[in-house]
């Protein structure tokens, strides 16, 4: 992954939002403006919203898991070529290459798990810091 | 925060027709939506039928929980020996389907007209 973490030609901004999907949606619909706002395709537009709603379920549900008491974190940068999207949990952390691929015929008919998959599906790249509590996603607007 | 626009409204439409369910979604299926939507559809899955025909040719967005929602409304018609069908899938709701390889799980029709 390139490193746009320390990329000086990224402006950062930032939310910490209460551990709650209601809070999430309207962050979700904040950082999908900005994109939108820098020019990125309908399709682009559309596997960003979907992997940052992705990544704000794992963080509220599986990390903090569902501890009001929790906060989430996002960072987000955006210019007319990238966007890179950071979604930070206060839980103890996972190790992703320990998820089950649920495409497999003996997950395929379970209800859940399905997101990390379609992240990485969706994003140009996605990255696993802090032993699994934060994710990075990237999107090159193209 | 910024005030941004809210996303279209989620609407899901029960008919059932002799004893088949015909269930239209129309609109965003996000996260705050799909516990609302996996019980409604589960509530009309229990009903005495043989047919429940999920049409998702309205539907513009639905993340893995709502694809979960569906999978356990399939699982719930499965077991109770009822069939179900996904129709109108198009565009990026197709690819969802894709992707997570569910057209392997359920059948998942292009059009409306094809599961009646």
């Amino acid at each position: 992954m390139t490193d746009y973490l320390h990329d000086k030609n990224l402006s950062w901004l930032e939310l910490v939002i209460p551990n709650d999907l209601h809070a999430a949606a309207e962050s979700e619909r904040t950082i999908v403006a900005r994109v939108e706002s820098h020019g990125f395709s309908a399709d682009a537009t559309f596997a960003i919203r979907l992997a940052v709603e992705e990544a704000l379920t794992n963080a509220i549900k599986h990390g903090n898991r569902n501890d009001p008491s929790r906060k989430v974190r996002i960072r987000y940068a955006v210019n007319a070529s990238v966007a890179v999207i950071c979604v930070r949990d206060e839980g103890p952390g996972f190790r992703p290459d320990d998820v089950p691929d649920p495409t497999s015929p003996d997950r395929i008919a379970l209800p859940n798990g399905r997101g990390i998959m379609l992240m990485r599906a969706y994003m140009d790249d996605i990255m696993y810091r802090e032993e699994g509590k934060e994710v990075v996603m990237v999107k090159v607007n193209v | 925060m910024t005030a941004t626009t809210p996303a279209p409204p989620f609407t899901a439409q029960i008919e059932q027709r002799d004893r088949l369910i015909n269930a239209t979604l129309a609109g965003e299926a996000t996260f705050e939506r799909a516990d609302d939507l996996r019980d409604l559809l589960l509530a009309a899955a229990d009903r005495p039928i043989t047919g429940f025909i999920v049409d998702v040719s309205e539907l513009t967005f639905i993340s893995s929980v709502g694809l979960g929602a569906l999978v356990a409304v399939y699982l719930h018609c499965r077991g109770r020996n009822v069939d179900f069908h996904v129709t109108g899938a198009r565009g990026k709701v197709l690819a969802m389907f894709e992707v997570t390889k569910l057209t392997r799980l359920f059948r998942v029709h292009p059009t409306t007209t094809a599961a009646n």
